[in-house]
């Protein structure tokens, strides 16, 4: 069942495309939304969420188009990535507004918003001003209002951003909770990792344009036929290389003209280099100082899809 | 039906948010400025005047002519902009609510704390008047009244200007609004009725029923007694100030960086 529909959408600001011809039908459940900065994806999710028309193609939503369907929005939640919140109420009455701008009676906003409250672990922060929060409550909080009314489809901009781990793993198991109800979610993410926690559904969006669709295990296989750029500091460089264009998973290493003692490996399996790494170092006596994963984030996959 | 409730939830939201900022509380300090010279005409240093005579005088020179611009562009710049420029805008149009509710209810909750303030610092200048020396208190009871009605109705007007102003040149809004203020006071000394009619603060001061004081030198001759007729423009202009603001959020787009774009 499709819940929302992107057919042939593109974005343009100004002269600048930001998305292009994209197309996409998300249904009940969660999908990852993950691109590197600038990809495109906080267009795209606004542009489902109505905060955005597109310049061509349409958008919907439960088989409705956003406009001149203000109505829409009660069946819609959005989070949004920046850190805006009524500061001059507390927790509690911040969350009561929400609801009654979505219709409800004050008694009933209440009692939801004593089961968010618990929830999202904010009871002790109730009472306290929304501008005296700390960021991790702030975004809680954030991602609180945008289901409160019980949406059908709920849209999530960096959730997991200023979250420590406790709070994460709660967010996400509630999102994961929201997600097995039927709702559809969708979250944009920079971070693999993030999105890992809560769905293997992903799409990746670079450049304005879908990348690539499937589970995280097929993503992560992209990752891994993608070298990996390490960066060492060594006693012993030139060593230490021979050694490792012995193994099969190595498929290049470059040694420093300024730095003596710092090489850059190239490896197609992380796992196994990890592996190696240690006997060789023992093999050949030679003594490390530093390891860098150079682009063991996100970035390098994108960068690895579009070229 | 349910578009009168949303806006009158949407309202008493944005009054009580507004309640809650300290630059409510410094405007009503502000407001309440004149009664310390009726203090000062208690004690006796210098004020030749009487009470009424102070508060009459507080009508023309303070209120109409400086509080009432002051308050419409402190709280009337903001209905709008503010919400965008801290992109808190978002809540509200995500909510299942039109825009043109949305603009309305933010500035119905915004006049609501202004005319708020306005009044309740006019009716604590008149009542430190009359405990002190008012004379015939009855019949001062209905310039009272008239005052509050025209102050608040010129409130409207100055703030549909002002958050215009705000909604359509938001980092010039400021200046835009000390030039209007400006222009609006010179289209009240020119004595030309056809000028005059255009001055929000002009029409303020002919709708007292008790002939004010000129708080500064006019060739215009200001008559007392068209409150009526004044409200309904004072009306007018905060209508079609609402219907601006919907029009403009009716398009509003929020873009990436927060900021946003028209059409």
């Amino acid at each position: 069942m499709t819940m929302i529909d992107v057919q042939n959408v593109s974005k343009w600001y100004g002269e600048v495309s930001a998305l292009n011809d994209v197309s996409l039908e998300v249904g009940p459940g969660i999908l990852g939304l993950l691109g590197p900065n600038g990809a495109g994806k906080s267009t795209l999710l606004k542009l489902m969420a109505g905060q955005l028309r597109p310049s061509l193609g349409s958008v919907s939503v439960l088989g409705r188009e956003y406009i001149g369907d203000h109505r829409l929005y009660s069946s819609i939640g959005l989070c949004p990535e920046q850190d805006a919140l009524w500061d001059e109420f507390n927790g509690r009455q911040f969350l009561t507004c929400m609801l009654r701008l979505h219709g409800w009676e004050t008694r009933d906003a209440q009692r939801r918003c004593d089961e968010l409250l618990s929830m999202f672990d904010l009871v002790g922060a109730q009472n306290k001003r929304v501008g005296g929060y700390s960021k991790g409550m702030r975004q809680k909080l954030r991602i609180a209002q945008s289901f409160a009314h019980n949406p059908k489809v709920l849209f999530l901009d960096e959730p997991m951003s200023g979250l420590d781990a406790s709070s994460r793993s709660l967010v996400a198991d509630i999102i994961r909770d929201l997600g097995s109800q039927g709702v559809s979610i969708v979250v944009s993410s920079h971070i693999l990792h993030e999105v890992e926690m809560l769905t293997k559904e992903m799409v990746v969006i670079n450049q304005g344009q879908l990348r690539a669709r499937g589970n995280v295990y097929e993503i992560r296989e992209l990752l891994h036929d993608h070298p990996l750029q390490l960066e060492m500091t060594v006693s012993d460089p030139r060593q230490l290389s021979k050694a490792l264009l012995d193994c099969e998973h190595v498929v290049r290493i470059e040694l420093s003209d300024d730095q003596k003692d710092r090489l850059t490996v190239f490896t197609r399996r992380q796992n196994q280099f990890f592996e190696d790494l240690p006997r060789i170092l023992k093999q050949q006596d030679i003594e490390i100082e530093r390891l860098h994963a150079e682009d063991e984030d996100m970035e390098a996959v994108f960068k690895y899809l579009v070229h | 039906m349910t578009h009168l409730k949303m806006l009158w939830t949407l309202s008493i939201i944005t009054a009580q948010r507004m309640l809650r900022r300290k630059s409510t509380i410094v405007l009503t300090i502000v407001g309440l400025l004149p009664s310390i010279q009726v203090f000062l005409w208690v004690v006796g240093l210098h004020i030749n005047m009487t009470p009424y005579g102070l508060f009459l005088q507080f009508l023309s020179s303070y209120y109409a002519s400086l509080f009432v611009p002051l308050v419409a562009i402190f709280l009337g710049l903001g209905v709008i902009n503010d919400e965008v420029e801290t992109r808190n805008i978002t809540y509200t149009l995500t909510r299942p609510i039109h825009p043109a509710v949305v603009a309305a209810g933010r500035f119905l909750g915004h006049y609501i704390v202004a005319a708020g303030v306005v009044i309740v610092c006019t009716i604590f200048v008149y009542l430190e008047g009359m405990i002190f020396q008012f004379g015939d208190l009855f019949a001062k009871i209905p310039v009272l009244i008239g005052a509050c009605l025209f102050l608040s109705g010129g409130l409207l007007a100055c703030m549909g200007v002002v958050s215009c102003l705000g909604t359509t040149w938001r980092r010039f809004a400021i200046l835009g609004s000390v030039v209007w203020l400006i222009f609006d006071n010179v289209f009240a000394l020119i004595p030309f009725d056809k000028v005059n009619a255009l001055s929000i603060k002009y029409r303020m001061l002919a709708s007292s029923f008790d002939s004010l004081p000129q708080a500064i030198f006019t060739l215009a001759p200001i008559e007392p007694g068209s409150l009526m007729m004044n409200m309904l423009v004072f009306l007018l202009i905060g209508a079609l100030a609402i219907t601006y603001m919907a029009w403009y959020l009716i398009q509003f787009e929020i873009v990436l960086s927060g900021s946003d774009a028209s059409g």
